[in-house]
């Protein structure tokens, strides 16, 4: 067999265990350790096994990673989410829609400190869902609006996806970063429009809630300013050349801790539930890294990926067919497993194709997040259904029919950043002058 | 077994955090020193490389054993509860297998890295200390797959 084969035949192995609920990180691995075995010999095996785990551990430049993290899970321990949409519905709730525009615009914001899309949508749909749904807002609205607007926290940074994105492309973390602002706030409006879109045909899908007096509402504003410091301090840190990427994410950690506990909302229960979501979450991707660094030696050993660009070169597509064929294949992947595994199945490969097609990496980084969003919150494994679905106790079924506003916003917003690609590139080019 | 083992998984994984709790106001330290006093502390990077190798490593444990790994559920979610539990005893057959696997080859490596005396670049703390948290979590994380395991094999042969 020829090693292109295996790694095909690798591929479909690890998609196959996945399926039977084996754990991504373990499916990749085993796979990976098997078929290197198989392709170079086993008695080169124990050289894999016993580099890679603590190769994929060890960069200095993942420490941003347990670091953006603990800065996502502490801001959310320490109450900071029913602030930020205390303070957008005291300007946007009186109108048609108006909670789920708030839901919306307060994931936007809360994804400003928090880089992980499951971590928004649990904190904000534990916020939002009451609230909408005291004030009689349809559920298929109300949850699906915090499902779509929880997938922002992986565009608007610090974004985990990007973050890993970049390690694994030799990209500026920096800039990655910066791309996905814009391409955020887009998001952020479109998914609003979808709320109108939605309420438009069907008013009683989400009732106007009373209007608050301009001075509530600026008091309101009061109670978020620290979220804005802590935003532009990590952002604007990185982007003006203050602190590294590793630096800029411990003084966000820092400042989720310190603010949790200076607004009093963070118990001692509280602080050990977030030391242990912590590790949880950052054991749970690098196993992740782990199985994908094993898996990666067998990949590169196969000859898959030059195979497959010498295979779309003789195909003789135009570079846009095969981007709107990858974003095809992506959104389908995306509906069948993780983001984070799909990400570390494939980009190897995939990017070595797109630049070789001479797509902008960075450009390529936002394109590819916007496709996981949208895998997020598409059946059967949208991973923001189910977290919903867990915190509010729907039916999946009621959650996925107010969904195809949301999914055609993010389609729409694809589209968008396909044709002006400066939407993507702009910021981190600024970065250079 | 399962009380034990959590405690021990839970007590881990706090103490990786927490190093990556000193570090951070080691880090905060540095950066306030470097802006005011234009003096730098020396070996941040070595002290974050070392703290992050222990989080990591010492939160697998707690991963392995409260199965927070990312999987699929939607085909085996269909199957009856019983097959549901062999397809889970399985995959656990299989985490179990590679966990080892990974230990022991690590070891060697360790072994390897730690006779050539590799050091880190600025503190030159010997690899050593890397090594140690790294190889207690994955041996910890064999334990946790064995527990896993022996629950879903027992599931999958109740009535």
């Amino acid at each position: 067999m020829s090693g292109p084969a295996a790694g095909a035949i690798g591929f479909a192995a690890v998609l196959l265990l996945i399926a039977l609920r084996v754990p991504v990180a373990i499916a990749m691995g085993a796979v990976g350790a098997i078929g290197y075995g198989a392709v170079n010999g086993w008695a080169s095996l124990p050289f894999v096994l016993g580099r890679a785990p603590f190769e994929s551990v060890f960069p200095v430049s993942l420490s941003v990673l347990p670091l953006f993290i603990m800065m996502g899970i502490f801001a959310a321990h320490g109450g900071l989410s029913k602030s930020l949409y205390a303070t957008v519905a005291a300007f946007v709730g009186h109108l048609r829609g108006g909670l789920a525009l708030a839901t919306i615009g307060a994931c936007a914001i809360f994804g400003a400190v928090c880089g992980s899309a499951i971590a928004t949508a649990a904190t904000m749909g534990r916020v939002a869902m009451p609230e909408m749904r005291r004030h009689g807002y349809d559920d298929r609205l109300a949850s699906a609006s915090v499902a779509a607007g929880g997938t922002l926290g992986v565009m608007i940074p610090p974004s985990i996806l990007f973050v890993i994105y970049g390690l694994m492309t030799e990209q500026s973390i920096g800039k990655l970063l910066a791309a996905g602002i814009l391409p955020g706030i887009l998001g952020t409006a479109l998914y609003m429009l979808a709320v109108e879109f939605a309420t438009a045909g069907n008013p009683a899908l989400g009732p106007p809630a009373g209007r608050m007096p301009w001075r509530a509402r600026l008091a309101a504003v009061k109670n978020v300013w620290s979220v804005a410091l802590l935003f532009f301090a990590v952002l604007g840190g990185m982007y003006f050349g203050w602190f590294s990427p590793t630096e800029a994410a411990a003084v966000g950690a820092f400042g989720a801790v310190i603010l949790s506990w200076a607004s009093g909302r963070l118990t001692r229960g509280g602080f050990f539930d977030a030391v242990k979501e912590t590790a949880a979450t950052t054991g749970m991707i690098f196993m992740i890294l782990i199985g994908a660094g094993i898996f990666n030696y067998f990949v590169d050993s196969t000859g898959l990926t030059e195979a497959l660009i010498r295979r779309v070169k003789e195909l003789g597509w135009s570079p846009w067919s095969v981007m709107a064929a990858l974003m095809l294949m992506y959104i389908v992947l995306g509906a069948l497993m993780d983001e984070l595994a799909m990400m570390l199945l494939t980009v190897g490969s995939v990017f070595k194709l797109i630049t070789a097609l001479g797509f902008d990496p960075i450009w390529f980084g936002v394109m590819f997040v916007t496709v996981c969003e949208i895998g997020m919150i598409v059946p059967p494994v949208g991973i923001n259904l189910f977290v919903i679905q867990s915190v509010t106790g729907l039916r999946l079924g009621t959650i996925v029919r107010g969904i195809a506003p949301f999914v055609a916003a993010d389609c729409v917003r694809m589209l968008l950043i396909a044709l002006v690609p400066a939407l993507a590139t702009w910021l981190p080019s600024m970065m250079d002058r | 077994m399962r009380r034990i083992a959590e405690k021990l998984a839970v007590a881990l994984a706090a103490a990786g955090v927490g190093s990556l709790m000193i570090t951070i106001l080691v880090v905060i330290a540095d950066i306030s020193a470097r802006k005011s006093l234009g003096y730098s502390i020396r070996g941040t990077i070595d002290l974050t490389q070392l703290a992050q190798v222990a989080c990591v490593f010492l939160a697998l444990p707690y991963v392995f054993l409260n199965e927070s790994h990312i999987s699929v559920d939607f085909v085996a979610d269909r199957m009856p509860a019983r097959w549901r539990a062999r397809v889970r005893a399985a995959g656990g057959l299989v985490t179990l297998a590679l966990m080892v696997a990974i230990t022991w080859y690590s070891f060697a490596q360790a072994r390897i890295q730690i006779a050539q005396g590799d050091r880190s670049v600025t503190l030159g703390i010997p690899i050593l200390a890397y090594w140690v948290p790294a190889l207690a979590g994955m041996a910890l994380c064999c334990a946790a797959a064995a527990v896993v395991l022996g629950e879903h094999t027992r599931k999958s042969f109740l009535r």
